[in-house]
């Protein structure tokens, strides 16, 4: 990016990248000085809010579970889903694919591969999938995908998705 | 405030600008943020790609007179959003 050496950048350019960075939303004008920044923060009010929208965050990295025999009954992952704000029994709907790069494998759990979840009061939901080698010789090579969504448009609408990359070698 | 960290607004924030001011506005929290140019233009900057230090060294760049001013307010600023919670997100590598 062409911030990416700024302590090097002309007083133009700064303004340049100022200018780009924040013109098109919300200065029309970059301020001629620098003023103390002023933030304040208050609740909407009553009259003004809406319903809870909740928002599907980055889910966190996927990990890949102690799996002793993968070869035989295949790799287990962990996979979360995060929503915020953290709230108790909103509905998420999973769809998982596995997209084989080398030797072919399958999803082998959860059956079928789409589903929903009901969030925890932190306002996540935990799946393991497990991918499975077609043959347990040959191992099995590909990415496994996830796609969390809101089974209800009324709690959020986002939706949000993880590869993950899978090498079971036999 | 870590230097080093790389700040964003938390998902869902919907800006309007008012008169070369902004206010923010989150409908899950019910949350309304209002702030002047100052901060307006550090909150544009938190972008999850720059980091505190780069956002105080471009905005010293554009007003070298305040250079001063600005290693000390950006890093405030930005404390303060995250010590209300839920404004902004950071973390120690770009997003």
């Amino acid at each position: 990016m062409a911030h990416s050496k700024p302590n090097k950048i002309s007083r133009r350019d700064a303004l340049k990248i100022l200018t780009a960075a924040t013109g098109a939303a919300a200065l029309a004008n970059l301020p001629p000085s620098w003023s103390k920044p002023g933030v304040e923060v208050g609740v909407l009010p009553v009259h003004a809010q809406t319903s809870v929208l909740h928002i599907l965050q980055d889910p966190p990295p996927a990990e890949l579970l102690d799996s002793p025999d993968a070869c035989f009954d295949g790799q287990n992952i962990g996979l979360t889903a995060v929503i915020s704000p953290p709230t108790a029994g909103i509905l998420l709907r999973y769809a998982l694919t596995y997209t084989v790069t080398g030797p072919n494998g399958s999803i082998t759990a959860p059956v079928p591969p789409t589903g929903t979840l009901s969030t925890n009061a932190s306002g996540q939901v935990n799946l393991t999938a497990t991918v499975t080698p077609e043959s347990s010789g040959a191992g099995t090579e590909g990415t496994l995908t996830v796609v969390w969504s809101f089974v209800n448009l009324t709690d959020g609408t986002n939706t949000v998705s993880q590869d993950v990359d899978i090498v079971i070698a036999c | 405030m870590q230097m080093t960290l790389f700040p964003r607004p938390a998902p869902g924030f919907q800006m309007e600008t008012l008169e070369g001011e902004i206010v923010l506005l989150h409908p899950a929290y019910n949350i309304i943020i209002h702030s002047n140019q100052g901060g307006a233009l550090i909150w544009s900057l938190c972008d999850g790609q720059r980091s505190v230090a780069e956002i105080v060294e471009l905005l010293s760049a554009a007003y070298p007179e305040s250079a001063g001013a600005i290693a000390v307010d950006v890093p405030q600023t930005i404390q303060e959003l995250l010590s209300r919670g839920r404004q902004i997100e950071i973390r120690k590598g770009v997003w």
